[in-house]
């Protein structure tokens, strides 16, 4: 069981990159999300851009915190 | 007087790349010659990979695209974001596989993951195919370069002649250093094309802004993406973005960038570092299309965007907007030629001779012979370069893309085996080829969907069905639990220390 303890936070981290991963798929991959933007397509990809940008540094703290590599 | 400060420009700049590099030292075999000896820090990482990933034709057929299209051409920027996620998740296993195994392309990593020579043949095969045209367009892309910068003193058909001397006259370099050498000049000339080429987008942002050029004077459609009722149809967005992240990882000359660098580590880094150069310089250039998109000259051809804009600054300007185009472009066919010259080598090659090479003057010697083939395709077909070139690349995307669920699922899932990698890789590349030709842009009745887009869905399908209706036996299912399980046990090594 005491092996047990460290592993968990390390899971909790590894599901976190795998979120933020999927989270951007998601948002660019997700045709409807496209259409409704109407007039907004450029802030579509703006904001999108900004969030995959935030999540990547997310991603990378949470790796680097879990020991990763 | 202003062909010497345009061409004047673009010598100065080429002297200073080639001091750097005569000041870089070769490869000792074929290993360090294909990855630079994984030694690369996350700097010298993301930028390899920007210059690689972003060619020059950014500027022109993407830009291009934007100015004549609108929002829609900001779908490069999305599947740019996208890939670099994915370069985060691939960073542990391609990395620490290569070191342990040595492995040199993309194609020797799947020939290792599915313990099978042909999955490794018919993966370069492929990646060599698809990545052909993109040299000879990379090479064809300089033509506006050489013949703005002559400022009306040599036709485009002589432009286009100079451009593909100059860039094949470059590779000398490549062949000579290989990965070591390329990393390297990607660093000086991503500076110059993303860096540099970023102040200068917004500085021509900024004039045409102020200068009765703003976003309301853009036609409003422009704003708009194509969704149910459109003339592109409501997956054709979907599809290029999807294109575009899938298909990334399976260029050669992309993925074997993640074998340069000197740790997992420094291949995340490098993702976040690339991440905001993409999206800046990336959403910088299609705002500054989509603005110039009423400037004269510019819907005529908005090809010339870059070059029509930066006219406004004089000689100087236009020079500097030249070398952004030449760096770019630099990098993406150096990173090419390479990357197929080794994988021919090394995965064609060598598996005919039955030995691993190990001799880099293989390398050379490929690399070589593949600059002069595509030089002479180049220049045969320099008559055929139009504003089509945005499809053209998107039909090598279509080719390309057919690799990703056998590199993908390869390497994030145990069950693929070699049977269901080559069942998959050819279905889905005779289909991409067969639906390309029926529906060059798009499937009307799938919505707008492109051909590689829906041979991926057949692939996909086979490549699951295969792994499940055929299995691998007991000892090949050993062989890959431990493969991934040393992944595990690198951790604990590393952590351990």
């Amino acid at each position: 069981m005491p092996a047990e303890a460290p592993r968990q936070p390390k899971r909790r981290n590894a599901t976190i990159v795998i979120a933020l991963a999927i989270l951007n798929f998601a948002i660019l991959l997700f045709p409807p999300l496209t259409w409704v933007v109407g007039q907004g397509g450029v802030w579509f990809f703006l904001i999108t851009g900004v969030i995959g940008v935030l999540s990547l540094a997310v991603m990378y703290r949470v790796d680097s915190s879990a020991g990763e590599d | 007087m202003e062909i010497l400060i345009g061409y004047g420009g673009i010598a100065a700049f080429l002297i200073v790349l080639f001091v750097v590099l005569q000041r870089t030292k070769g490869s000792a075999d074929f290993s360090e010659y294909a990855t630079a000896g994984r030694s690369f820090g996350p700097m010298f990482s993301a930028m390899a990979f920007v210059n690689t990933w972003l060619p020059g034709t950014i500027f022109i057929a993407f830009a291009g695209y934007a100015a004549s299209a609108g929002a829609i051409g900001f779908y490069f920027v999305a599947y740019s974001i996208l890939a670099v996620v994915l370069m985060f998740l691939l960073a542990k296993p391609v990395h620490e596989w290569g070191r342990r195994f040595d492995l040199r392309t993309q194609a020797d990593l799947l020939g290792l993951r599915y313990g099978s020579t042909a999955v490794r043949v018919i993966a370069a095969v492929i990646g060599v195919i698809a990545s052909f045209p993109w040299i000879v367009l990379g090479m064809q892309s300089l033509t506006l370069v050489f013949e703005y910068l002559s400022f009306g003193a040599v036709p485009a058909a002589g432009a286009a002649l100079i451009g593909i001397g100059v860039l094949v006259a470059r590779q000398w370099w490549t062949v000579r250093l290989g990965a070591r050498g390329l990393v390297i000049s990607d660093f000086v000339q991503g500076i110059v094309a993303y860096l540099f080429g970023t102040v200068l987008i917004l500085g021509l942002l900024t004039w045409l802004l102020t200068n009765g050029h703003g976003f309301g004077e853009v036609e409003p459609s422009f704003f708009t993406l194509p969704g149910p009722g459109s003339v592109d149809g409501p997956l054709y967005l979907f599809s290029l973005i999807a294109t575009g992240a899938l298909g990334g990882w399976c260029w050669p000359d992309i993925f074997v960038r993640l074998f340069a660098s000197n740790s997992t580590h420094t291949i995340k880094r490098a993702a976040v570092m690339a991440s905001p150069l993409l999206l800046i310089f990336g959403s910088s250039l299609c705002l500054l299309a989509m603005a110039a998109s009423t400037y004269p000259g510019v819907a005529d051809a908005p090809d010339e965007v870059w070059f029509l804009t930066a006219s406004v600054g004089g000689p100087i300007v236009l020079t500097l907007a030249g070398l952004c185009v030449l760096a770019a472009t630099m990098g993406n066919v150096g990173a090419n030629l390479q990357a197929l010259g080794a994988q021919i080598a090394n995965d064609v090659v060598g598996v005919a001779r039955g030995t691993r090479v190990e001799d880099p003057r293989w390398g050379k010697i490929s690399v070589g012979v593949l600059t002069l083939l595509a030089g002479a395709v180049a220049v045969a077909t320099t008559s055929a370069l139009s504003s089509g070139m945005v499809a053209l690349a998107q039909v090598s995307y279509q080719g390309i893309v057919q690799l990703a669920p056998t590199v993908f699922l390869g390497i994030f899932w145990r069950r693929g085996n070699a049977a269901a990698a080559c069942a998959a890789m050819v279905l889905g590349f005779a289909t991409a080829s067969v639906l390309q030709v029926i529906y060059p842009i798009a499937i009307p009745v799938l919505g707008g969907m492109t051909s590689g887009v829906a041979a991926l869905a057949v692939n996909f399908i086979v490549y699951i069905a295969v792994s499940y209706a055929m299995p691998s036996n007991e000892d090949e299912k050993r062989r890959v639990d431990e493969l991934f399980d040393s992944l595990q046990t690198y951790e604990e090594v590393g952590q351990a220390r």
